[in-house]
């Protein structure tokens, strides 16, 4: 038998005439391999029409899992799970009373309308949700093997032609006619040729349940081979099997007929005749693949996977970034296995740095990719390739060619095992060969060694240090070579760690093997996705794109301890893993919907940096905290001071003035409460983050003779205007610092400070024209748009100049708009229309953060086409390569901010005063949108559709609607959309 | 043996064209092929075209110097399917007979950067310190540029990853028009060189670079001919990049 060449997590089949030849055969074959492929993490199922004695009696197996073995029974009516200790009932569907009788009368009315045409026909059996009728209640037909099918339908046939019925599906037309006639709303009425059944479920029930199962541990249809009998049409009649494939996802199934098959099989099924004997071989098969270490098959689901073709040096390192998996500790590049190490950096580490000072940037780690690739005999890149990212179960999956055959790689940074990096690679044995299990990063230097088979490797930074510990199987048959590697990472950033922490990690790794680490870092991805998703139907490259982005922030963050989150996370070595705002204001509220314990990490990062933060503000004279524009390992500022421009050295001001990031840092530290409803972190160790740059602003601020106060010589988040007075976001956000500040203490002199100084910062907003001045004096500029120079996006700055662009209007990315973003609730009613219509104009969008803040804002201002053309500036900005920089690194903060546009912007999402309140504004191109994400503790499903939304809970969730006061404590409310906006329809 | 004809118009021309030559042919592994013009202006033109077309010919020298052989100059640059370094005489010129320093002007393109590759190769083999030019002008500005430490650092990376990939390189980034800025770069640097790739069109609107430089150029100019079709860069590389499904 030709085999597939494709291996299969999951294997449904049917057991009538393809498991088995009938009910008294013996089972022990199948029920050895079902048995083996659920110990290599296989789910199987078995899909029939029968009741569980029939089935477990004749199949008996009791898998110890981890793959499960189901039992989908009676028609798609029951599902059983079978462990060591026998089935188990998972689910049944009941049918009412009403159900019932309608059922009985179907199958009368049938009975009698088959009998006014002249044929007998006779009720059988009263199954669980259906009933049966036999069309040739005959002697000699009365129990028909499969194998005398043809001949059973040729007699079926003759008889339905006495009685004047032109063919079997007349039959079946029949018996939906009566089940409508009987009041039965969705009847399934199916044939085995013998008999027709009027039921409340058929497969392709059993098919959806199975598939929502396989779903649970990262099992796509396209990972699930089917298996039966009867696909092809009988008498006009659907073949019973293909009943299976009447479900979503169904193209993306393999489907194999070992049946007899009389009228051959529909497109797409393969037909591979022999019965039982035929199904035992593909089961072997499968065992046989695993046994051999063949490299997993991916799903190739175009709404989950990002497929990438050729090769070329000029985009090798975007997409190498592109490529890249973590674990929010560990990040490996999407680097070909050939070209490591010549590349840069493979692999970094969350919070692992070296060098001082503005240099200070991530360690590079050991690398655990490299293999030798011979390509045409030759060692150099070549040959046709294409790779894989599936996004839904988190893989890399390569294949290359060239005339002598495949290497295929699969590799995983294991989502279920912190630190884990898994590979496994085939080929021809003159194509592939293991390369140096841990390869030396490029200008670093590493240790390494070996002890009981086992390599390991340690960079060393400054401070921390990394330990790599790698176990490599290589198995060589038949002119094929396998090879498996897995790798352990300990990582510390305060000091080297042990070797020996990476090699107790591997140990665990390797007695769980890699059949098993795949299938749980399947099942933790497959989590994930449960906790955060987002669907466009209408725009399936929009979704595809923003899944990516869910897709890296979650391989960016620590899930505890103290998250570094650099600007270009793990996926690259730019911006030197600096820590910005870009992680507290555009990444921590997209992470905080993701994991809560993710960003709490983030905010640790920063609770324990308050003491350097404390001595940056001494140092200047002032009280509380003051955080330091980028960060790395200490918290010291490590911006910049300097750089060229214009060939000329010029020099750098973040550092000195972009403070606005103290209070950054005071909202994300909020919001995650917020947001999270964890209010216990305000009470306990995140006061300090809201508390102390309160104290910080206090200190800062100068109240004048007039009774304003000011905040001088500050750069905003458009930085083409450096030492600026009141600029109008640093004021907003301090005001906010301190009053959220004072809300939280106990009233005191101090407070009451705070609550005058807010009261008295000047904010630039003229009630006569609604909108706000960007800082003191921006009116006087020269009144440039960015029309007038170009087409945004465009650094404004690098066209014109800096002297130019900073005598002129033209803005870098919202800055006033920043803070309608980050605190509606601030601004005066009204003055965000005012605001956006001034300052979009002048805005270039020549930062990677403007794009997705901007849709943000658009889309809540009610603006969602314009805002959806922002958006798909921030889906594409890395996928696109838009800034020419993503060879260094994904920008998280774009990432983050499409996360944000979406479930901010575009439904509206926000808590207010702890309920989760919703806005939907959908663009014309999209009819509905449906997004998963976390709030109040909750996991939450919003379905958007134009006039309509639903807002499901896993628990119950206060909701508020914009426009209305009452908060709903619910699992699930529907919305609709009136004059007065969203409304909760009662 | 691949060769470089040195041609000469008339004697004060000759120290400078052949000290430039003569670092040439050691740079680059050259013989020296050394002409004079035809006393006939109209005929030179002619006789540099028929001595250029012969396969051992990899590269034309010629003097140029404001009014004096400008014509001669434009017309064969145009035409030449070899590179042609133009070397300018007279008065304010200033050849130098060691090639140590070359600046090579890049717009971004594929074929340029194509163009000049194997000549930068060359160059930087023979120890010569190779800085990279790139003026940001209207068509070439990134459209995203963050912290201008990091940015820099990373978009000089990869642009030199992509095209101009030998180690060493330094790189020098301007804005404005790249006529404005090659020779002050090239004076700022001490270039002994500039190494331009053009496509051999200077009818009205195309090749202001070029005419710019050559026109105030003291240094001598290496002309490398780009093939026709140049694309713009960034939007062949971002088909490239995301050859995706669903994109």
């Amino acid at each position: 038998m030709h085999g597939l060449d494709r291996t299969f997590e999951a294997i449904v089949f049917d057991w009538d005439g393809t498991a088995v030849r009938d009910r008294r055969a013996s089972a022990l074959a199948v029920r050895r391999r079902v048995e083996a492929l659920c110990a290599r993490c296989v789910d199987v199922a078995v899909v029939s029409g029968t009741h569980l004695g029939n089935i477990d009696g004749q199949l008996a197996a009791r898998p110890g899992g981890p793959g499960r073995l189901f039992l989908a029974l009676n028609r798609g009516s029951e599902l059983f799970l079978v462990g060591e200790r026998g089935p188990w009932l998972v689910a049944r569907r009941v049918a009412t009373a009403e159900e019932e009788r309608g059922l009985d009368r179907a199958a009368t009315l049938l009975i009698e309308r088959l009998a006014a045409l002249g044929l007998t026909a006779s009720l059988v059996s009263q199954r669980l949700n259906r009933r049966k009728v036999d069309i040739i209640p005959e002697p000699a037909w009365a129990n028909p093997p499969k194998a005398r099918i043809g001949e059973l339908l040729t007699a079926v046939t003759d008889r339905l032609h006495r009685a004047g019925i032109p063919a079997l599906s007349a039959v079946v037309d029949l018996a939906l006619l009566a089940s409508k006639e009987a009041g039965l709303n969705e009847p399934r009425v199916t044939s085995d040729v013998k008999h027709v059944e009027i039921g409340l479920t058929d497969k392709s029930d059993s098919m959806d349940t199975l598939l929502r199962k396989f779903a649970e541990r990262g099992i796509g249809p396209g990972l699930a081979l089917v298996v039966g009998d009867e696909f092809g049409a009988l008498g006009g009649v659907a073949g019973s099997d293909s009943l299976l494939l009447r479900t979503v996802g169904a193209a993306r199934l393999t489907a194999i007929s070992v049946g007899v098959e009389p009228t051959g099989v529909p497109t797409g099924v393969v037909h591979r005749p022999g019965g039982p004997s035929t199904f035992l071989r593909l089961l072997d098969e499968q065992l046989q693949r695993r046994d051999h270490r063949r490299v997993p098959s991916v799903d190739e689901d175009p709404a989950w996977t990002l497929a990438l073709t050729g090769d070329d040096a000029l985009s090798v390192r975007a997409r190498q970034t592109l490529l890249s998996l973590g674990d929010g500790v560990i990040g490996v590049r999407g680097a070909a296995e050939e070209h490591v190490p010549q590349d840069g950096p493979t692999v970094l580490a969350s919070g692992v740095y070296d060098g001082l000072g503005p240099a200070e940037h991530l360690l590079a780690a050991p690398s655990p990719l490299s293999l030798e690739i011979r390509t045409d005999g030759q060692h150099a890149p070549g040959g046709a390739q294409r790779r894989l990212l599936d996004l839904r179960t988190g893989v890399l999956h390569r294949e290359q060619l060239d005339h002598s055959g495949a290497v295929r790689t699969m590799r995983f940074v294991a989502a279920a095992d912190r630190g884990v990096v898994v590979m496994r690679a085939e080929g021809p044995s003159r194509r592939l060969a293991p390369g140096p299990p841990l390869t030396q990063p490029t200008d670093q230097p590493m240790t390494s060694g070996q002890a009981n088979g086992v390599t390991w490797a340690r960079t060393v930074g400054d401070r921390g240090g990394i330990a790599a510990a790698t176990a490599e199987v290589v198995r060589r048959d038949t002119g094929r070579r396998v090879i498996d590697r897995v790798t352990a990472y300990a990582t510390d950033a305060g000091r080297p760690p042990p070797t020996g922490r990476a090699l107790n990690t591997l140990k665990r790794a390797r007695q769980r093997g890699f059949d098993r680490l795949l299938s749980d870092h399947r099942a933790a991805w497959a989590q994930r996705w449960t906790v955060t998703n987002v669907s466009i139907p209408d725009d399936p490259r929009a979704q595809l794109a923003a899944r990516y982005a869910l897709f890296q922030l979650w391989n960016s963050v620590a899930r505890r301890g103290d998250a570094a989150v650099g600007a270009r996370g793990l996926s690259g070595s730019g911006y030197a893993g600096h820590v910005f705002w870009d992680a507290d204001v555009f990444v921590l509220p997209a992470v905080a919907t993701m994991s809560p314990a993710a960003a709490r990490a983030m905010l640790e990062y920063r609770i324990r940096r308050l003491p350097q933060a404390r001595s940056i503000a001494q140092l200047k004279g002032l009280g509380g905290v003051r955080f330091p524009w980028e960060s790395a390992s200490r918290g010291d500022d490590v911006t910049p001071s300097s750089g060229r421009a214009d060939g000329e050295w010029v020099p750098i001001l973040t550092g000195q003035l972009e403070e606005h990031i103290t209070a950054d840092i005071a909202w994300a530290a909020s919001h995650y409460a917020g947001w999270t409803g964890d209010h216990a972190f305000l009470d306990d160790a995140g006061r300090p983050l809201i508390c102390e740059t309160a104290r910080y602003w206090a200190t800062r601020a100068r109240t004048e003779r007039d009774g304003t106060a000011h905040i001088r010589h500050v750069i905003g988040p458009d930085e083409y205007h450096e030492n600026v007075d009141d600029n109008a976001y640093t004021n907003v956000l301090a005001r906010w610092n301190l009053r959220r500040a004072a809300a939280l203490e106990a009233p005191s002199t101090e407070t009451a400070g705070w609550l005058r100084l807010a009261d008295a910062l000047v904010d630039g907003h003229d009630p006569t024209t609604g909108r706000h001045e960007q800082f003191a004096g921006y009116y006087q500029l020269e009144p440039l748009l960015v029309a007038d120079i170009g087409t945004p996006p465009l650094a404004a700055d690098l066209l014109l100049g800096a002297a130019r662009t900073s005598a002129a209007q033209i803005i870098k990315q919202p800055d006033v708009l920043m803070a309608h973003h980050l605190l509606p609730d601030a601004m005066p009613h009204g003055s965000l229309q005012a605001d956006l219509d001034f300052y979009l104009p002048r805005t270039a969008h020549g930062s990677s953060l403007s794009p997705a803040i901007t849709a943000s804002l658009l889309a809540r201002a009610g603006r969602p086409d314009e805002a959806l053309t922002h958006l798909d500036i921030a889906l594409r900005l890395d996928l696109d390569d838009l800034t020419g920089m993503t060879a260094s690194g994904l920008h998280l903060a774009t990432l983050g901010g499409v996360w944000q546009a979406l479930l901010f912007g575009f439904a509206g999402a926000r808590v207010v005063d702890g309920a989760l309140q919703i806005d939907p504004r959908l663009p014309l191109r999209w009819s509905s949108l449906h997004l998963r994400f976390g709030c109040l503790g909750r996991r939450v499903d919003l379905r958007v559709e134009r006039d309509a939304a639903t807002i499901t809970s896993s628990g119950p969730l206060p909701v508020r609607t914009r426009s209305g006061a009452d908060v709903d404590m619910t699992r699930q409310v529907h919305l609709v959309k009136s004059d007065l906006g969203w409304v909760v329809h009662r | 043996m691949p060769t470089l004809i040195a041609f000469t118009a008339k004697p004060d021309d000759a120290p400078g064209v052949n000290a430039v030559a003569e670092a040439l042919a050691r740079s680059l592994h050259l013989d020296i092929d050394r002409r004079q013009l035809p006393s006939r202006p109209a005929d030179n033109s002619a006789a540099v075209l028929r001595a250029v077309d012969d396969p051992q010919v990899h590269m034309a020298a010629l003097p140029y110097s404001a009014g004096h052989a400008a014509h001669l100059v434009t017309d064969v640059i145009q035409r030449c399917p070899t590179p042609v370094v133009i070397i300018p005489v007279g008065r304010h010129a200033h050849p130098s007979a060691a090639l140590d320093r070359i600046l090579v002007p890049l717009d971004g393109s594929i074929e340029s950067a194509e163009t000049v590759t194997g000549l930068v190769r060359m160059f930087h083999a023979s120890g010569a310190d190779i800085v990279v030019l790139h003026v940001f002008d209207q068509t070439t500005v990134p459209k995203f540029w963050d912290q201008p430490v990091h940015a820099r650092q990373s978009w000089v990376e990869e642009f030199l990853r992509r095209y101009c990939n030998h180690p060493d390189v330094r790189m020098e980034l301007r804005s404005g028009s790249a006529g404005e800025h090659i020779l002050d770069v090239a004076a700022s640097e001490h270039a002994d060189l500039i190494a331009l790739g053009w496509a051999q069109n200077l009818s009205a609107g195309r090749a202001r670079t070029v005419r710019a430089t050559i026109a105030e150029t003291t240094i001598p100019v290496l002309l490398l001919p780009v093939p026709s079709g140049a694309t713009d860069a960034a939007s062949w590389l971002s088909a490239r990049v995301n050859s995706s499904v669903g994109s």
